[in-house]
């Protein structure tokens, strides 16, 4: 109840709609990478800009050793795997041993609005999250999320909605909660 | 001159631009020269200008680059050293092609350093906005290869149509001795290095290469200023990994050794900077790679919000040791009465930067 009352005042998106895989044992993952996000969405740069912000907040959480970005770039170049793509399981296996790690997170923005179409509403952003354990290529978390920057608080008082990186960033934390 | 010089600034925009010996220079001052056969010790002083949009005077670009070199070497006069600039240096720019400071090299330091006896080497890039300019150097030890001290400086330009030229230069001129004046210059060597860092060259998407040079300075200055490492120069490192036919902006577990056993570095710093969009405003401009010329130029962006994020990496094993971020948001440039400013963005990212790294090492500086 208290929580609800939170969303309501505080302005947040639905809650994550998550799964995880039952049997694998995510203690035997030390070490992994973060695939570039699939932007599906008309800003060229959302998808970047989420993975970016992902990327700190795991680092935050410092549950796992992490591989940079650029690190991770320039494997999926090596094996001619293009950045932004989906990766099938065989692939993700052989990026997977390529870096030297048991997991591989992903990203799909699906919507990316900094505001523009609806001022009142704020940014809105949908994103899914996922990770792949790179023995077999099997997905084994994935959460999706929507957030908005607007609540029925703000628009009551006429308080301004949070801007797009705040959103993003909390969506990704909604996400990330469903896992660590 | 006029007319020639507006069309250059439509082809030059986002574009550095150097014209080593310009016959068309309209009576440039003759920056100084060495005393060949000196015994002093040197200061080289290597400038470059850069054009990111229209701006609002009117000078020929061949008279701005020498009058910021003769501009920068009395900044940098000192008593006992020569400085070394303008003619001495520009055959050497010119045989090695050299057009702006990202094309400085282990090759030119060497040369510089060896035919000039040049100890210190300074960097600079004066960058002209449409309303303002940075004024971004850095000092090189050519002995150590490390750098000594690295800032920017911002000056607004005056608004308002040109006047008559020799007005037009004498107030430039002003602004730019101002300008370098405001230069933190420190040659002080470490006294107690905490160990080597290497900063590898910022990953910007959707921005030119006036935001992520900006970002670079502020970040050397901000490690500097935050645990005296010793900061490999950008020439000499990115140099070396090209050198091996890998690529500066890409990082592989080839050029993390390569940096650990050429500089003795344990870590490495990966900077990176993404625009975020104006509230209100439009979508973003396309992404680019950062080193793709032909991409649209972004504006400076003094209203744009950015996300500004560090790793740093383990050199031997590749693993993000730490990571700190920041959100970069404007100044609203509103002032008093509803006055509209034009808010420094220097100012900006050297915050913000500072804070990331201050957030990467902890408060204290300590080794990660």
């Amino acid at each position: 109840m208290i929580a609800l009352a939170g969303c309501f005042l505080a302005g947040c998106g639905a809650p994550a709609v998550s799964y995880i895989h039952p049997d694998v044992d995510f203690g035997f993952m030390e070490r992994a990478a973060v695939v570039p996000f699939l932007n599906l969405s008309q800003d060229a740069l959302a998808g970047n800009r989420v993975q970016s912000i992902f990327l700190m907040e795991l680092l935050e959480e410092d549950v796992l050793t992490l591989v940079d970005p650029r690190e991770t770039d320039a494997a999926m170049r090596n094996l001619g795997l293009s950045p932004g793509t989906e990766l099938s399981p065989q692939q993700a296996v052989r990026l997977g041993s390529e870096l030297g790690v048991q997991a591989l997170f992903f990203g799909v923005v699906e919507e990316y609005d900094a505001g523009q179409s609806n001022r009142t509403r704020g940014p809105e952003i949908t994103g899914l999250f996922g990770m792949i354990e790179t023995q077999t290529g099997a997905v084994v978390w994935r959460s999706q999320v929507h957030e908005t920057g607007g609540s029925i608080w703000k628009r009551l008082f006429g308080g301004s909605p949070d801007d797009v990186y705040t959103v993003s960033r909390d969506a990704v934390r909604r996400a990330l909660r469903t896992l660590l | 001159m006029r007319t020639g010089f507006r069309t250059l600034h439509a082809v030059a925009v986002a574009a550095a631009l150097v014209l080593p010996g310009d016959p068309a220079a309209a009576a440039p001052e003759a920056a100084p020269e060495s005393a060949p056969g000196s015994d002093a010790p040197a200061t080289a002083v290597i400038a470059f200008v850069a054009y990111r949009g229209a701006p609002t005077h009117d000078l020929h670009p061949t008279w701005v680059r020498r009058t910021a070199s003769s501009v920068l070497a009395d900044a940098l006069a000192e008593s006992g050293r020569r400085v070394v600039t303008g003619p001495d240096l520009e055959s050497v720019l010119q045989a090695r092609r050299i057009r702006s400071n990202r094309d400085v090299d282990a090759a030119l330091v060497d040369e510089v350093a060896g035919r000039h006896a040049a100890d210190r080497i300074v960097v600079a890039t004066l960058t002209l906005h449409r309303d303002r300019l940075h004024l971004l150097a850095r000092g090189l030890r050519p002995g150590t290869g490390t750098v000594a001290w690295a800032d920017a400086v911002e000056e607004i330009l005056p608004a308002g149509e040109p006047e008559d030229p020799e007005t037009d230069r004498a107030r430039f001129r002003e602004i730019l001795v101002r300008a370098a004046a405001a230069l933190r210059i420190d040659w002080s060597v470490p006294t107690d290095p905490r160990g080597t860092l290497v900063v590898l060259p910022v990953r910007a998407e959707g921005t030119d290469h006036g935001l992520t040079d900006l970002v670079s300075s502020s970040l050397f200055r901000a490690l500097l200023a935050h645990g005296d490492w010793n900061l490999p120069d950008p020439a000499l490192t990115e140099s070396a990994v090209r050198s091996e036919g890998l690529h500066p902006l890409q990082l592989q577990a080839a050029s993390r050794r390569l940096l650990a056993e050429r500089f003795e570095a344990r870590w490495l710093v990966v900077p990176r900077l993404l625009p975020f969009p104006i509230p209100g405003a439009g979508l973003a401009p396309i992404a680019a790679e950062d080193d793709e010329p032909s991409r649209p130029p972004f504006e400076l962006g003094e209203r744009t919000p950015f996300h500004l994020s560090l790793t740093l990496i383990e050199c031997t094993s590749g693993k993000v040791i730490e990571g700190a971020a920041e959100y970069l948001v404007p100044d609203s440039g509103i002032g008093m009465f509803g006055v509209t400013r034009r808010p420094p963005s220097v100012q900006r990212f050297e915050r913000g930067v500072g804070r990331a790294v201050s957030s990467l090492f902890g408060d204290g500086g300590g080794n990660p």
